[in-house]
């Protein structure tokens, strides 16, 4: 893999307009100050994951019955405590909620209530108080709070940038790839050629950016493993990718806010219990929980990172041994900077009276109280701005004290 | 008229400019495209090579039955059970193989299609009902979907569609429905079985009435009763559709869907809802919205949306008056570049360009979607791919369009003209810095990438 540090150094010498040379240098003063050292990973599971199988409550004493079917078997789980277990697929959660390192928050629902897919992953990622009243991401806000220093912070991997990302500040996008950044007469060239068009400049200057951080960090990993980063949902492509994703945040100069996005939990039919789609899918996100540890090395201490879903699963069984659209679903959490060794969160119980519209695990906490806690305890963001501006109408969901190491 | 009307008509109503096309349409574009709204037009032969509905289901089957011989022959003997998971990756491969080639055909009779206009409304209504591989049972069916549910309606009644779309084998597969059993039907009762929402919520939510269109948990649960008995023809017992309504799935007594009450008529009570939901007029609103996103902005004007909305409330749902007006409206002509291609059409649109669809191998174009993430038939979710461009331009995306139109050039540049070839594909908009990028470009290879690779070819 060629060196892109000097392939940059020679593209600024060779830059002669004014608008240029601010689109690739922009990017080096912010990395001379970067304005925080901590690592956050949102991981998104798109499709609403089935909490209750991945954290399963085996010391309800409604957990088998009212899963009938679809509960899963004590040979399935490994307890966690003497209410929660975990499935067996999440070994590396597992090992690490053992070591303080994990933890969950079990019946988490956002503010949203329908059951919608798309309108519940719009106020997960926007931070909104319903779906599509905010048309940014609150990551891309919680950014912003950095101030003018801010570029290159954010970090999608994929080829593009979920709404979570998206918004006023620039952010870059990785996905494992063979071919890196075209040489830097086509760079010059694209460069003017998209001067007058702020989608296009945009991410070209953030292509830029990123490789310019990735492929030196990257140099001798073999990427062909990490099959272009398209099926996450395959353990051992999950396991490259985020290897390489945890170079790219160990750089100093590198970003320290990403988000990853897993799709495939929309178990509607037959989604099994020690095995099947459902514990295929846990084993695939493990994978990319264990892979995080291992490649952010020491930064692990500075990491937090967490996994949260749009929606949960009905708790019965649906006609077709798959579950339907619920309410609230686990979260998790993992990092050196986390209170690990704990399942988080009042547990609102399965039987019939307390289930939500009779059907559904009942939420007891905000997803936002998480993140706010993640904000202003692990990121150091001022909890006044976070209150106003990342999480507008969020007063009602105080941030989760505790899970942040002091 | 615009200068730039008729690059509107080419790439933004069509799939690209070609050779020529600019001054075939310049001196009408609406009436161009208008043109292409006849019942007349033949699409490519190839789709007719695609097997049939019936035979699609057959195939899956086959397998499906393999994979369970294999299991219980898995118990028999090892050696047993090597030869066939050997037949069934053998059977896998083989549907794979021909999925690609659908992909391949079909990219191939858009690109060349003389009617870019209609080729676009397949697609359009196709991602409309998504129907996905993302299912594997799906593999064999969704090229099929396409071609007998979408494409007979194009021109026609959005109501035709809609019930063409859910008693598909594909549409049935993918979204849980062919197995979802009324809890006191009579299979229900017998095998403690029950309801599968997802088709339901998706039909009411994605396909008509829209995430706000005014219906309640209630309704997805009573649809999803009501839709019980709705599955595939899988023994050859229907009309050779690939649907089949099986009594003995379907919950009986009354069930109360907006409101209105549905007394026990067995598969009439489902066709009777798909009625009433494209009559309705959050239907007219949210079919209306999609399509003016389509053709006009990402957040299109609202006084389009409201003109488009009354146009099909006014017709009952025919499509043709839509496609008429969208013609007529101005927005849809304002701002040339107003919306950033897919990578299907940035593919499309390459391959029209150059004209090299019917020399380009099947895994060649396949591998083009797939580096640009976006197969055709393989959107992620239901609601099908993202129509707005923010979606599709990341920084990432940007390096492998890139890299598409590198590989592209690499393959016509020894004989294409990179100026000629600009003013063939965006020559009415062209702006100053692509004209001068394509003319100081270091070889006609860069000069072209760089013309693919420019926002002109990039947006429509």
């Amino acid at each position: 893999m060629k060196d892109i540090h000097i392939s940059r150094r020679r593209l600024l010498q060779g830059i002669g307009c004014a608008a240029c040379a601010t689109a690739f240098s922009g990017i080096r003063v912010a990395f001379a100050a970067a304005p925080v050292d901590q690592r956050f990973i949102f991981v998104i599971l798109r499709g609403a994951m089935d909490g209750l199988n991945a954290i399963p409550p085996y010391g309800d004493p409604n957990y088998q019955s009212a899963r009938n079917g679809i509960a899963l078997p004590a040979s399935a789980y490994t307890p966690l405590d003497t209410m929660f277990g975990a499935h067996k697929n999440f070994e590396a959660f597992t090992a690490m909620f053992k070591s303080g390192e994990g933890a969950a928050v079990q019946a988490v629902a956002t503010p949203y209530r329908e059951r919608s897919h798309f309108d519940a992953q719009n106020v997960l990622e926007s931070g909104g108080t319903g779906p599509h009243i905010i048309n940014d991401g609150w990551l891309n806000r919680a950014l912003a709070l950095y101030g003018p220093q801010q570029d290159s912070l954010g970090l999608a991997v994929g080829q593009t940038i979920p709404l979570a990302l998206q918004g006023g500040v620039p952010v870059g996008t990785w996905a494992p790839s063979a071919q890196g950044l075209p040489d830097e007469t086509m760079l010059l060239a694209l460069d003017k050629l998209y001067q007058h068009d702020m989608l296009f400049h945009t991410a070209l200057s953030q292509a830029v950016d990123v490789h310019d951080i990735a492929d030196p960090a990257l140099q001798g990993t073999d990427m062909k493993a990490a099959g272009g980063g398209k099926n996450l949902r395959n353990a051992g492509a999950m396991k490259n990718t985020v290897e390489a994703v945890g170079k790219i945040l160990s750089d100093p100069k590198g970003p320290r806010l990403c988000t990853i996005e897993l799709g495939g939990w929309d178990t509607h039919a037959q989604q099994g219990t020690d095995k099947g789609i459902l514990a295929n899918n846990f084993a695939a996100l493990d994978a990319g929980f264990g892979a995080m540890k291992e490649a952010l090395g020491e930064n692990w201490n500075k990491t937090v990172v967490l996994a949260a879903t749009e929606f949960g699963r009905t708790v019965a069984q649906n006609g077709t041994a798959g579950t339907d659209h619920g309410t609230a679903s686990v979260a998790f959490l993992l990092g050196g900077a986390i209170n690990g060794g704990r399942v988080y969160g009042q547990w609102p119980g399965l039987s019939s009276s307390q289930l939500y519209q009779n059907r559904d695990l009942r939420p007891t906490t905000d997803l936002r109280s998480l993140a706010k806690a993640v904000l202003t305890d692990h990121l150091r963001l001022p909890a006044r701005e976070v209150e106003a501006k990342v999480f507008p109408g969020s007063d009602t969901a105080r941030p989760l004290e505790g899970i942040i190491k002091a | 008229m615009r200068t730039s009307d008729a690059f509107t008509a080419a790439t933004r109503f069509g799939l690209g400019a070609r050779k020529g096309d600019f001054q075939t349409i310049a001196s009408d574009p609406r009436g161009w495209l208008d043109a292409q709204l006849d019942a007349r037009y033949v699409p490519s032969a190839a789709l007719n090579k695609f097997p049939s509905t019936m035979d699609s289901i057959r195939y899956m089957r086959d397998e499906m039955q393999m994979k369970r011989e294999q299991k219980q022959e898995k118990k028999e003997a090892l050696a047993q059970n090597l030869d066939a998971a050997a037949k069934i990756k053998g059977a896998q491969q083989e549907l794979r193989q021909d999925y690609v080639t659908q992909v391949a055909e079909r990219t191939r009779g858009m690109a060349d299609s003389p009617a870019p206009f209609f080729e676009r409304l397949v697609q359009f209504w196709s991602n409309h009902f998504t129907v996905s591989t993302t299912k594997q049972q799906d593999l064999a069916l969704v090229a099929a979907f396409e071609r007998d549910a979408i494409r007979p309606h194009v021109l026609g009644n959005f109501h035709d569609m809609l019930r063409a779309s859910t008693r598909h084998p594909a549409m049935e597969i993918y979204l849980d429905n062919f197995r979802s059993i009324g809890p006191d039907s009579l299979a229900g009762r017998r095998r403690d079985k029950g309801l599968n929402e997802n088709l339901a919520r998706e039909i009411m939510e994605l396909h008509t009435l829209g995430v706000n269109g005014g219906y309640t948990q209630k309704d997805v649960t009573e649809f999803a009763k009501i839709l019980t008995g709705w599955t595939v023809d899988a023994d050859g017992r229907g009309d050779g559709s690939g649907f089949f309504f099986a009594p003995n799935l379907h919950e009986p007594g009354p069930k109360t869907l907006l409101g209105q009450v549905y007394y026990e008529d067995g598969v009439n009570e489902g066709e009777r809802a798909l009625s009433a939901f494209a009559a309705h007029p959050s239907t007219a609103k949210f079919v209306a919205t999609k399509l003016a996103r389509h053709f006009i902005a990402d957040d299109p004007p609202p006084a389009a949306v409201d003109m488009l909305t009354a146009t099909f409330k006014r017709s009952n749902g025919e499509l043709l008056p839509m496609y008429r007006m969208l013609i007529v409206m101005d927005d849809a002509w304002a701002n040339p570049l107003a919306k950033v291609k897919t990578p299907n059409d940035f593919i499309v649109s390459i391959l029209r360009a150059t004209g090299v669809s019917q020399t380009t191998d099947d895994k060649t174009i396949a591998g083009a979607f797939r580096t640009l993430n976006q197969l055709p038939f393989s959107a992620p979710s239901p609601a099908g791919w993202s129509d707005k461009g923010g979606d599709w331009i990341g920084a990432e995306a940007l390096l492998q369009r890139i890299d598409v139109a590198r590989y592209a050039a690499r393959g016509i540049f020894a004989h294409t003209d990179p100026g000629q070839l600009m003013e063939d594909t965006i020559g009415p908009i062209a702006s100053d810095e692509t004209k001068r990028a394509v003319a100081h470009a270091g070889s006609a290879a860069e000069a072209i990438t760089l013309l693919f690779a420019s926002p002109e070819f990039q947006r429509r």
